[in-house]
């Protein structure tokens, strides 16, 4: 079960380190959001090692950057912190966009080898758990639309500040909202009726 | 059936209690009459139920969140300071080494001859050189400290370096 957020809290402990400047405050802010986060990156990438550089990643940029951040400039540290991270998982995401670009010489098939059977063949994507189906569900959506998603399930924030966040407008963020559980829907009761 | 035009993205805020005031009313009043739009918000409410109950994953690595350690001001002071100590410690073990040594603290006093010879007035020089050495190593000490006190900007590898030299120069002096 994942913890509550409170931006009251999370004021707190900001002003407790910024009086203070004891790193073991902002260590006990990012801990608040760690589970969370790592859950919000992984369902992003669908790359369990990845996320963990991606979370480790998030708390170097948020302490090289926590003088810089001014909560009175109406954003929280919830929301400054997704940004973060959504900002690294899209860099990532382009980054991996244009290796996959990159000509490869193609390799020439080996030959001779045993044929292949996969261990895990028939555990695939469907399974009876509703929870796996959901999450599969998630992944095979558009970004845009995932984002939104997965930003409303993990930050709790609301449609305005996941907005900012994206850097769209309100209407946008809401209308991918809308179109990513139209989808969701469709597929869920396609699954639920066989 | 009459068609509903409503707005669709105001059943995806009324769903997450963000639609407040008149706008809500109205939803709830159009939800009362379109059983279209009710079954709609209810399935998207199952769904959002879904997700809310997705497996968490954890971090491989248990241990909770470990950032840099900037090194401090107060971390600084305190290896300067234990550095200094040791060379308090040296100065101190060196002084009273040699204030223990073979040479006599004070002219030997004798009845039967009342000058001294030459090689008490040797003995007497070095005793006096040794103390001028003495002296002058605990002032370089000092000033030791004092730079340390002060020099926090200064490496750690910069501080020791000058020790060394100066240490080197007051023992070659010294020779």
């Amino acid at each position: 079960m994942l913890n509550q957020i409170s931006d009251v809290a999370d004021d707190t402990l900001l002003k407790e380190y910024q009086a203070q400047n004891k790193i073991e405050i902002l260590e006990q802010l990012l801990l608040r959001y760690r589970v969370r986060l790592f859950n919000f990156i992984y369902r992003l990438t669908r790359d369990h090692a990845l996320s963990e550089d991606i979370l480790q990643e998030v708390s170097l940029r948020v302490i090289q950057k926590i003088k810089d951040f001014r909560p009175e400039r109406a954003t929280s540290f919830r929301q400054w912190l997704y940004k973060i991270a959504i900002n690294l998982c899209r860099d990532n995401a382009k980054r991996k966009q244009a290796l996959s670009n990159m000509e490869l010489e193609p390799i020439a098939p080996l030959t001779g080898l045993p044929e292949f059977t996969p261990r895990l063949a028939g555990v695939a994507t469907r399974t009876t758990d509703n929870r796996m189906e959901i999450e599969d569900l998630v992944a095979g959506l558009p970004k845009e639309q995932k984002e939104v998603i997965l930003l409303k399930v993990y930050s709790g924030l609301t449609f305005r500040e996941i907005a900012e966040t994206l850097k769209c407008p309100l209407n946008t963020a809401i209308s991918r909202m809308h179109y990513a559980l139209k989808t969701l829907r469709e597929k869920v009761s396609v699954y639920d009726k066989v | 059936m009459i068609k509903c035009n409503i707005d669709k993205t105001q059943l995806i805020l009324y769903l997450y209690s963000e639609l407040e005031g008149q706008g809500k009313a109205e939803l709830e009043k159009h939800l009362a009459e379109c059983a279209e739009c009710r079954a709609e918000v209810e399935d998207y409410r199952r769904i959002v139920d879904k997700l809310s109950r997705l497996p968490v994953v954890e971090p491989a690595n248990a241990a909770p969140v470990r950032l840099p350690y900037p090194k401090s001001r107060v971390m600084r002071f305190a290896t300067y300071s234990a550095i200094a100590a040791s060379f308090l410690l040296l100065a101190a073990f060196t002084y009273i080494k040699l204030s223990t040594s073979v040479i006599p603290t004070q002219p030997p006093k004798t009845t039967a001859r009342v000058t001294t010879t030459n090689t008490d007035s040797v003995m007497y020089a070095w005793k006096d050189d040794i103390g001028n050495e003495i002296d002058n190593l605990k002032t370089s000490t000092n000033s030791i400290i004092n730079e340390l006190k002060t020099a926090s900007l200064v490496s750690l590898d910069e501080t020791i370096q000058n020790l060394d030299n100066n240490i080197d120069s007051i023992f070659e002096e010294t020779d």
